[in-house]
């Protein structure tokens, strides 16, 4: 089920706050980021959002991970977050089709810094894109799910 | 990141096909520069030991649900057929995002370094297997492939897997919600995902009506499919208890 439009965008969000947060707060912020992402990729074109998922940690160990899979309903998520967080690491995949790598990194970035910047937040965002310029095809293998 | 085959899978006949791509550079193999985590979730429970792993392979496309369903059921499977079970996922991603998931409800949770199971089909899934029954002995091997993986392509792999392996099933999970969508887009893969299947669950169907379920089996008897389909809800519980039958009964 790769084609040739396929795209898997892997990023990692540091986000630190001068003031204390509340949890529903930051919750609200880690939905609304990947919903806008699942909304810019259609504004952009995409051909159909495969998933767009992440999970986010605050310093306590609390967590939280949120999907869509669609720009028109409400990020799904489950864990819980704590009051009275400074920091949170936000761990994004974005796999879809139709959108090159370069365009979705924009997306996720651009909507990251609106989201959490409107917050006060100072951001770090750091692309977890494996990059193996080596990889070769060593193993005989099949691409049937290509067909 | 690659593993090397062993002496004995490097001997193995290829899995299916031959690469058909350049001697040096695979293009779509390149696509595995994408897929970096396998991860093994090890939940352990010790009351029984059988002599053979059986091997569930959950697939279905991006988003149907595979993570939240494994979850949902897999104490269950541990509580009713005392199994001692192996989970192994394969995510995108430097830090897989489905393995987190997994160890923050308690599992535990070990990387395994290399590719992917769908793209680099043999001698990885092959050593995982093989390194998790020695280190384990687990009674069932759950394995959960990317939502872009072709299952029977791994299932066709396992066949070559030396070991002792009892039962295996597959069990594609569709979203009730996006079928249409995701079938407008990209049929025949999905379809071939379908035909893989042992067991189709409808998943999400807490988020459609009645007529919406119909369409969907209709569109599986369209297909030719005569497997057996289960409507369900990972998140509402909702016919769980036939989804844990269908997976080890």
């Amino acid at each position: 089920m790769i084609s040739d439009d396929f795209t898997a965008y892997a990023g990692k969000i540091h986000a630190s706050f001068d003031r204390a947060q509340k949890a529903d707060d930051l919750k609200g912020m880690v939905s609304t980021t990947i919903s806008q992402i699942a909304k810019g990729c259609v504004e952009a074109g995409t051909r159909l959002i495969g998933h767009i998922k992440c999970i986010a940690e605050v310093e306590s160990g609390k967590y939280i991970a949120c999907s869509v899979v669609s720009h028109d309903t409400e990020a799904a998520c489950r864990g819980e977050l704590a009051d009275g967080s400074y920091r949170l690491d936000l761990v994004i995949n974005v796999l879809i089709y139709g959108l090159d790598k370069e365009k979705v990194e924009g997306i996720v970035n651009a909507t990251a810094r609106r989201v959490f910047e409107g917050h006060s937040a100072r951001l770090e965002i750091e692309d977890l894109e494996f990059k193996d310029p080596s990889h070769q095809c060593e193993d005989e293998h099949d691409h049937e799910h290509d067909r | 990141m690659k593993v090397a085959p062993s002496t004995f899978e490097a001997h193995l006949p290829p899995p299916v096909g031959w690469c058909h791509w350049s001697e040096n550079v695979c293009l779509l193999c390149s696509f595995a520069d994408l897929y970096l985590n396998r991860v093994a979730i090890i939940r352990l429970q010790t009351r029984y030991k059988g002599a053979q792993m059986d091997i569930l392979l959950i697939s279905g496309f991006l988003g149907s649900g595979k993570t939240t369903m494994i979850l949902s059921t897999i104490d269950e499977i541990i509580k009713r057929k005392h199994k001692k079970v192996v989970v192994i996922v394969n995510d995108f991603g430097q830090i897989g995002i489905d393995g987190k998931v997994m160890e923050k409800y308690g599992l535990e949770v070990r990387e395994m370094p290399s590719g992917c199971i769908c793209c680099t089909l043999g001698s990885d899934l092959l050593a995982t297997l093989r390194d998790v029954a020695n280190a384990f002995h687990p009674d069932l091997v759950v394995i959960e492939p990317t939502g872009v993986a072709d299952p029977e392509a791994i299932h066709d792999t396992l066949k070559l897997y030396r070991g002792p392996i009892g039962t295996t099933r597959i069990v594609i999970i569709v979203d009730a919600v996006r079928y249409p969508v995701i079938m407008k887009a990209l049929a025949r893969p999905l379809q071939n995902q379908l035909k893989a299947a042992n067991v189709i669950i409808i998943n999400k169907v807490d988020g459609v009506g009645d007529e919406d379920i119909k369409s969907i089996e209709q569109s599986f008897r369209d297909q030719g499919l005569s497997t057996k389909v289960i409507a369900a809800s990972a998140t509402t519980g909702m016919n769980l208890d036939q989804v844990v039958e269908a997976m080890v009964g």
